[in-house]
């Protein structure tokens, strides 16, 4: 076990570096290059793989669906429309600097109101994974059709930034707005211990949860709660990708098998790996220029994703 | 229903599509009285092929809706959630990528080609399901993403993005008299070759082993559909780009008042799937001017409420 941990470090690492370098060995421009533009980019890439692929882990576990994340139950529609809400209101107002800390504000409340169109649709009812899906598509739909709307109000917007929104890249490398989405993840990664026990006790079953004296539904949505922090940090440093919340978690339990400690940390490395990988792709396909990341990431999960859709 | 019911409705939705018609033609950025309506340029240049194209896109997408919905069995099958538009759009973004023309009949055939690939991916795919409603769907919805992703990404490479966005983002604001002779063209063929497979496509409808005990192939219809649809989203993508939902929610609306009758199914579908698009482009043009938002858009935002309420029905 132990050494399968060792590869996946040292995979990252390696998969890092490469991002950092890009093959080139000319010292005198990656000087430049890594510490202005390179490294804030990796930052932010790793930083949004971990908490996306946390976030599928545990959605994944909680709604007992292997294709749940928090992309295809429509949660990072909610939270793209909400910074979407925020860029807009910025605009009309001419709001800078101090004001990027409500991006995370708006953000997590489009999540939340994303939870509670799903919940109500169907988390709540026990439907089949499929419907939980499907619903999770209608409300992505909704939520799509509401920033294309918002970016044609304002002339100001540019496209690409819609870009981001819907399919996801890394668009904002400010180190004051880095440092809050990176504050707002550690305090999600400091829930995590502490909900540990009760995501276990959960994948046992709800039987076995209700003998062992626990209120299910209260603890689920404590959970669900975790796991929408996590979506929306990822959403506020990548905007709406999708996928890697998907994935990682299956990668994670083809590695190290079913154990939830071990499942969470490999998700992780996964997830961060997928994302650091896609990233490399991405500056490289269309050198000099680079493809927006969520296009890349989507082109490796469609199909796993279809894969996977048979399997159900 | 009897036809004295399908006569009323039908006289009561024309009369409704001819209210919001004359409608469409008086206000606009700027609004004309009933009377100079019909000597005024703008209005007969510009408004009038716009609506002419919202009376062929909706009967496009209504009938292809009906259609796919009867082949699948499926009933929130339809061009969007099949991977249909995606597949389109994909191979139009071919064209963008390579500054070919968008606007003649070759950008229609390819296009049709493309959402004829998409389409039979996802049948193939979910062959094994015995097309297992809700799993098509999602297969459906993911091979459009793809497909999708790639255009973006083509389109992207060649920084043709703006154009692509605001084109596949179903718009009416672009039409041209050569789309809509195009359209036309599709909407004739389309026609006649459901005329001539409507009563075996009925049969169809009586599921696979009773159709084929009474002699149709069963296969050749669904080919038949599915170049159907395919030119049907070809010339509608090509043309005003990826209207969502109108094909699903026409038929879904007309269903309870035709039952199973064929044709008044299809009427009635066509003139409910009109209605809607007129309404939305009426409001896409006038809600906020001077600006004007996507009509695909609208019918997206509304779309996706009605979409959960079909999903809540099928389950059950």
């Amino acid at each position: 076990m132990k050494k399968k941990f060792i590869l996946l470090f040292s995979i990252l690492f390696i998969i890092a570096i490469v991002d950092l370098t890009q093959f080139s060995t000319n010292m005198q421009m990656l000087s430049i290059l890594i510490p202005n533009f390179r490294l804030p980019r990796l930052i932010i890439v790793l930083a949004a793989g971990m908490a996306l692929s946390i976030a599928g882990f545990i959605i994944q576990t909680v709604a007992e669906n292997p294709l749940a994340d928090s992309g295809t139950i429509g949660i990072t529609s909610g939270a793209s429309a909400g910074s979407v809400a925020f860029l807009l209101v910025a605009d009309h107002f001419n709001l800078t600097g101090f004001w990027n800390f409500s991006y995370p504000i708006f953000a997590l409340l489009g999540a939340i109101i994303a939870f509670g169109l799903i919940y109500f649709f169907a988390l709540k009812k026990n439907v089949s994974s499929v419907r939980v899906l499907l619903t999770g598509i209608a409300i992505t739909a909704f939520f799509q059709a509401m920033i294309t709307l918002a970016q044609l109000s304002v002339n100001s917007f540019d496209f690409q930034k819609v870009a981001v929104w819907l399919s996801g890249d890394v668009w904002q490398t400010d180190t004051s707005y880095l440092l809050v989405c990176l504050v707002l993840l550690v305090i999600a990664l400091v829930f995590l211990p502490f909900s540990m026990n009760k995501l276990e006790i959960i994948s046992l079953g709800e039987e076995m949860a209700t003998t062992l004296g626990i209120d299910i539904q209260k603890t689920k949505t404590q959970l669900y709660f975790i796991a929408l922090l996590f979506a929306a940090v990822g959403v506020l440093l990548v905007g709406g990708l999708a996928f890697v919340g998907l994935i990682a978690p299956h990668i994670a339990r083809e590695i190290v098998g079913f154990k939830s400690r071990r499942r969470l940390a490999a998700t992780a490395l996964s997830g961060m790996i997928i994302l650091v990988f896609a990233d490399i792709i991405s500056q490289l396909v269309i050198a000099p220029s680079s493809l927006p990341l969520g296009f890349v990431v989507a082109f490796i999960g469609a199909p796993y994703y279809i894969y996977l859709i048979q399997k159900v | 229903m009897p036809r004295r019911r399908f006569a009323m409705l039908f006289f009561t939705l024309v009369f409704f599509l001819l209210i919001l018609s004359v409608l469409y033609l008086m206000l606009g950025a700027k609004n004309y009285p009933l009377s100079a309506v019909l000597q005024n340029k703008i209005v007969l240049q510009l408004r009038l092929p716009r609506l002419l194209s919202l009376y062929l896109v909706g009967f496009l997408l209504s009938t292809s809706g009906f259609l796919v919905q009867i082949m699948t069995r499926n009933p929130l099958a339809e061009m969007s959630t099949l991977g249909i538009s995606g597949g389109a759009s994909f191979a139009l973004s071919l064209l963008l990528t390579f500054g070919l023309s968008t606007n003649d009949g070759i950008s229609v055939i390819i296009s049709s080609v493309g959402a004829f690939l998409a389409l039979s991916v996802v049948m193939l795919l979910t062959a094994r399901t015995h097309f297992q409603p809700l799993k098509v769907v999602l297969v459906g919805t993911s091979v459009g993403l793809f497909a999708t992703s790639l255009a973006s990404s083509m389109t992207f490479a060649s920084h043709n993005t703006q154009a692509y966005f605001l084109w596949i983002v179903g718009s009416f604001s672009g039409i041209t008299d050569t789309k809509v002779i195009l359209m036309t063209v599709v909407s004739c063929i389309f026609l006649i070759v459901l005329f001539l497979f409507s009563n075996r496509i009925k049969l169809l409808s009586f599921g696979d082993e009773m159709a084929t005990s009474l002699g149709v192939s069963v296969n050749q219809v669904r080919f038949a559909i599915m170049i159907l649809v395919a030119l049907a989203a070809g010339a509608t993508i090509a043309s005003v780009g990826v209207i969502s939902f109108v094909g699903l929610i026409a038929p879904h609306i007309v269903k309870p008042f035709a039952r199973t009758n064929f044709w008044q199914n299809v009427i009635l579908s066509v003139l409910t799937g009109m209605i809607l698009l007129v309404l939305a482009d009426l409001a896409a043009r006038n809600l906020f001017k001077p600006y004007e938002f996507p009509a695909g858009s609208l019918t997206m935002l509304l779309g996706a409420p009605f979409f959960l309420w079909i999903i809540a029905k099928e389950a059950k």
